[in-house]
């Protein structure tokens, strides 16, 4: 590292100067930085049931719905009526709906005595009272407009059916945007998932707007409060500056946009960045005996470079083990670009800090000494405390794991991106209202390939549907088969699907060309849909649903029909985050531990060494496990992460811990030393290290989205845990079991002193 | 001498022309639209959705007057035999085979399209020009008239206004756009080929474009026939369910 140290002060003029051109740079491309805050669209594209619904987005006019609710005391008032046909006439030209289907536009199917009628359902809308109470009467009695009209005849949907590839915000604001323009009588509502990306996009602004001031100010504090004096809090505040405005700079560039994760990316890239400049400031600051700032830079340098790098490199490896687990590709982005962002941290802090403070002016020794000195009595203390209960600590911490292991079998997933929004706002009130009143607002679509004119797959179809309606959680479920069926009552041949090929293809005939007949059968009529509204509860019960349906899809494919049947929607989407949440976590522990594990292995030269180092963030993760278990605190898109954050950033204690250690060993021959030695150095800085580290984090719990709230509180308690464990328990399993690969260190040193002792005697 | 003839020729017939108030306009229209006692063809459609995927059928059309039509589907084979009725007072029927019955269609729904195509049962409908709108006239060129046409009084619509262009040649009336209630353009009509068969002008080829669905609507004419003397037992329940 020597050779390192040396570059970086021959070289800091240049360093300084091109860390500015780079962040002037970057500054200047970060105002093209996007928010995208539709979470479909960091669905993987090869994942089958996200195949399959954009295969019915682009053939069936979408396969998301933008609801506009209207909630009066009675829908059928002639003034909201007109209000919908005029919502209804103006939204149809948004770009971007396919269809809009309300009241006003619904198709109508009557067999009358006049004969068979197919029209709108409320074509004029009448004035008179007793006309009006007719259609009423008629609208409620009707299953088809179940999904447009509450039982109560009190709300009303306007559903804009989103085409495939647009940008649902946008269109979604546009939408909201004529609604506004309109003089509703009665409450309006913004429902369904285009219309929940306008809050969520307001709650990434808001989130970065306001978490990111404060995450400085808190790190300012910690960093005043460690070092009281103000070049030191500067410096490693500057450096996490410039690595967040080099990291959203990049993003811009590569056109990446902020989402609801990223967002966090400047409050995490302060909480972890700051510490590199700690530890880097922390061992200037102790290096007080050289006075030269130069040469006390390069010392300082040439010892630290490496345990930065390392507690680096272990921090970027937790990041980058969310992108080949991950299922949201905005996860795999956010483990990218955090990366990056911890990588641009670490550089700057090893190359600018040291550059700017090998310019400072030579410090005149003061009252260091003695405050280290207190230091080291302190330290003292604790390490006698340490080795006189080292057993105890020991015990102590194997049932905590043993208690946090019951809690891991606790823990819940949350898969749903209504649950991100916190219980009082706009969104899940709107969600609640939709809940009451329909059921529900995910959409479920099956897909069932085979001739539609077939009786036999119209019977399927039926078959299927009437499966759909015994579900608890599936509501309105609405195919081809209600038309038909409708229309040969009509026919005055009965409710029923006609007998043969021939009646089918005349009654289809007749609504051909219909906007429902198009969002519900395909124009070759070789395929059609099921829709349905699905009541999100939890994930579990997501699961479960999707299983039951799938299972009864599988039995009728097994009948040797010439059908094919297929799931998907938002529902089995939510299953297949929810599966690929738990594989990830998995996925990611195990790779991250390995990992965290090889880098201790080869810093201590040894497996001992490596076991050893990795004991404390193991502990740390079980009990952040059994905290999530016991509190209820679910496994969600953030709160996966934190595998491998914790392990991450817990492990750079670990190596700092160590590298101190072996250090010190050499000088002192004795473990109790040498330990009371790294706590009243190194020790204080990951003591302030994961304070920061964890106050930082903590801001998160200011954050607006739930998962980021959750991941707030969860880094906090595995910081703090690490950081406990690394100082307390690892210094008591040392002391208890003065492993041999560290005794070697000692007969080494000794050894090489005796030979030059030898030599020089 | 004989350019300038011809010039001056021009000169005054478009002087008489461009006194012609715009009921007079509309009045000639109807006359070269609605001028067959009878007639009958074979009509090509083609419906063509907004991928650009096409459908092919064939129809039989017998009209007498203006409110009298009989259409029948002969291809393809799974809507053949398919028949539409419609007689004065807006009684329309359809006929389907399959299930050998015939069944009145409700005389209110004006707006809906008729038989997956783009033409509404208004479009359809046996009221001449006159009869159902109030013309404006907009502007002359020397190839059209453009006339606003709005609905009169007493007259419902799914249409807010009609700009027409008819040909001052023969007022045939080549181009249609229809605006909807909330004065969106949604239509387009657009006749080609207008050619003289017999006594009249008509457009062998007619094409409806719908610009919300980008959904179009093409027919093409076939062995058209006037004034055949077309019986009355063509337009009956009877002939239909046959």
């Amino acid at each position: 590292m020597g050779r390192f140290s040396n570059f970086v002060i021959k070289h800091r003029w240049l360093l300084i100067s091109l860390t500015f051109v780079l962040t002037l740079f970057f500054t200047y491309s970060m105002r093209k930085i996007k928010i995208n805050s539709d979470f479909v669209s960091y669905l993987p594209q090869t994942d089958e049931a996200v195949k399959i619904a954009k295969y019915i987005g682009n053939k069936y006019g979408g396969n998301l719905t933008a609801i506009v609710a209207i909630e009066t005391n009675d829908i059928f008032d002639p003034e909201v009526l007109k209000n919908i046909y005029d919502l209804t006439e103006k939204l149809k030209y948004v770009n971007g709906v396919s269809y809009v289907t309300s009241l006003t536009n619904i198709i109508d199917i009557k067999g009358t005595e006049e004969g068979l009628e197919i029209g709108k359902l409320i074509d004029e809308i009448p004035e008179d009272p007793e006309k009006l109470a007719e259609i009423k009467k008629y609208v409620l009695s009707k299953e088809l407009y179940k999904n447009i009209v509450s039982r109560d005849a009190r709300v009303a949907l306007i559903l804009c059916r989103l085409k495939e590839g647009v940008n649902r915000e946008s269109v979604a604001r546009e939408i909201k945007r004529i609604v506004e323009a309109e003089k509703i009588k009665g409450k309006v509502y913004y429902g369904g998932l285009p219309f929940q990306m306008i809050d969520m996009s307001k709650l990434i602004i808001d989130d970065l707007k306001v978490l990111t001031p404060i995450v400085v100010i808190v790190m300012l504090v910690v960093l005043f409060l460690s070092f009281r004096n103000l070049k030191y809090v500067i410096l490693p505040l500057l450096s996490v500056t410039f690595s967040i405005i080099w990291t959203l700079g990049l993003m811009a560039i590569l056109n990446i946009p902020l989402t609801i994760i990223s967002n966090a990316i400047p409050v995490i890239l302060t909480a972890i960045g700051t510490a590199y400049g700690i530890h880097i400031v922390n061992k200037f600051r102790e290096d007080s005996t050289i006075i030269n700032p130069k040469e006390r830079a390069k010392a300082t340098i040439s010892e630290i470079a490496l345990p930065v790098f390392l507690a680096g490199v272990t921090t970027i490896a937790g990041f980058l083990s969310f992108v080949s687990g991950s299922y949201l590709i905005m996860i795999k982005e956010f483990g990218i670009f955090a990366g990056v962002g911890v990588l641009f941290s670490f550089v700057i802090s090893l190359t600018f800090i040291p550059s700017m403070l090998s310019l400072l002016k030579p410090e005149v020794k003061t009252n260091k000494v003695s405050k280290n000195q207190a230091d080291a009595k302190l330290s003292t203390k604790i390490t006698r405390l340490i080795s006189r209960l080292k057993y105890l600590i020991i015990i102590f911490s194997i049932l905590m794991i043993l208690v946090s292991i019951t809690g891991i079998f606790k823990i819940n997933r949350e898969v749903s991106i209504l649950e991100y929004f916190k219980p009082n706002t706009n969104v899940r009130a709107t969600e609640e209202m939709l809940k009451r009143n329909f059921g529900g607002s995910l959409p479920l679509y099956i897909l069932i390939k085979g001739d539609v004119q077939d009786p036999q797959i119209l019977n399927e179809i039926k078959r299927v549907e009437d499966f759909l309606k015994t579900l608890e959680d599936v509501h309105n479920p609405q195919s081809i088969v209600d038309i038909i069926e409708e229309m040969n009552y009509a026919m005055g041949e009965g409710k029923k699907i006609p007998e043969t090929k021939e009646k089918i293809s005349n009654l289809i005939f007749l609504v051909e060309g219909e906007e429902i007949f198009n969002q519900l059968v395909s124009p070759d009529k070789d395929e059609a849909i099921i829709q349905a509204m699905v009541t999100y509860a939890s994930s579990n019960k997501i699961s479960s649903l999707v299983s039951k349906i799938q299972s009864y899809l599988n039995s009728i494919s097994d009948k040797g029909l010439n059908v094919k049947l297929e799931q998907t929607g938002m529902p089995l989407i939510y299953k297949h985050l929810d599966d690929a949440i738990i594989k990830s976590q998995i996925q990611t522990l195990i790779f991250a531990l390995i990992f965290v594990f090889l880098i201790m292995t080869f810093q201590l030269k040894s497996i001992p060494g490596g076991i050893l180092g990795i004991i404390p963030i193991s502990l740390t993760i079980i009990i952040g496990y059994g905290f999530m278990g016991y509190y209820g605190i679910p496994l969600d898109i953030a709160t996966v992460l934190i595998a491998g954050i914790s392990l991450g950033m817990g492990i750079d204690y670990s190596i700092h811990f160590m590298n101190r250690f072996k250090v010190e060993l050499k000088r002192s021959y004795s473990f109790e030393r040498a330990i009371s030695n790294v706590l009243g150095t190194t020790g204080v800085a990951i003591f302030i290290n994961a304070l920061s580290v964890a106050l930082g984090f903590a801001v998160l719990i200011f954050a607006s989205v739930v998962p980021l709230q959750r991941l707030g509180i969860l880094i906090l308690l595995t910081m703090l845990l690490s950081a406990g464990a690394t100082l307390i328990l690892m210094p008591a399993i040392i002391l208890a079991t003065k492993p041999k690969f560290l005794k070697k260190i000692i007969s080494k040193t000794e050894t090489e002193k005796l030979k030059q002792t030898y030599k020089e005697g | 001498m004989l350019f300038n003839f011809a010039l001056f020729l021009l000169f005054v017939v478009n002087i008489s022309f461009a006194q012609l108030t715009a009921t007079e306009i509309l009045k000639k229209v109807d006359d070269v639209s609605y001028a067959p006692k009878d007639q009958f063809y074979k009509s090509k459609v083609t419906l063509i959705d907004k991928n650009g995927r096409e459908t092919h059928r064939e129809a039989l059309m017998y009209q007498k007057g203006t409110n009298k039509r009989l259409v029948r589907f002969t291809e393809p084979a799974d809507i053949r035999g398919i028949g539409f009725l419609s007689l004065p007072e807006d009684a329309n029927y359809v006929y389907l085979p399959a299930f050998k019955k015939s069944r009145r269609i409700a005389s209110h729904i004006k707006n809906q399209n008729f038989a997956g195509t783009d033409f509404t049962y208004e479009d359809m409908e046996a009221l001449t020009y006159s009869e159902k709108w109030e013309p404006e006239l907009l502007q002359k060129s020397e190839s059209h008239y453009v006339l606003k046409l709005t609905p009169k009084k007493g007259r419902t619509s799914d249409y807010s206004k009609l700009i027409m262009y008819a040909r001052t040649d023969n007022f045939y009336p080549e181009k249609i756009e229809y605006y909807d209630k909330a004065n969106n353009l949604c239509k387009i009509l657009t006749r080609r080929r207008i050619e003289k068969i017999g006594n009249y002008w008509v457009a062998i080829e007619t094409e409806m474009k719908d610009l919300r669905k980008n959904h179009t609507t093409k027919l093409i004419l076939e062995d058209i026939k006037f004034d055949t003397n077309l019986s009355d037992d063509i337009f009956t329940i009877r002939n239909l369910e046959r």
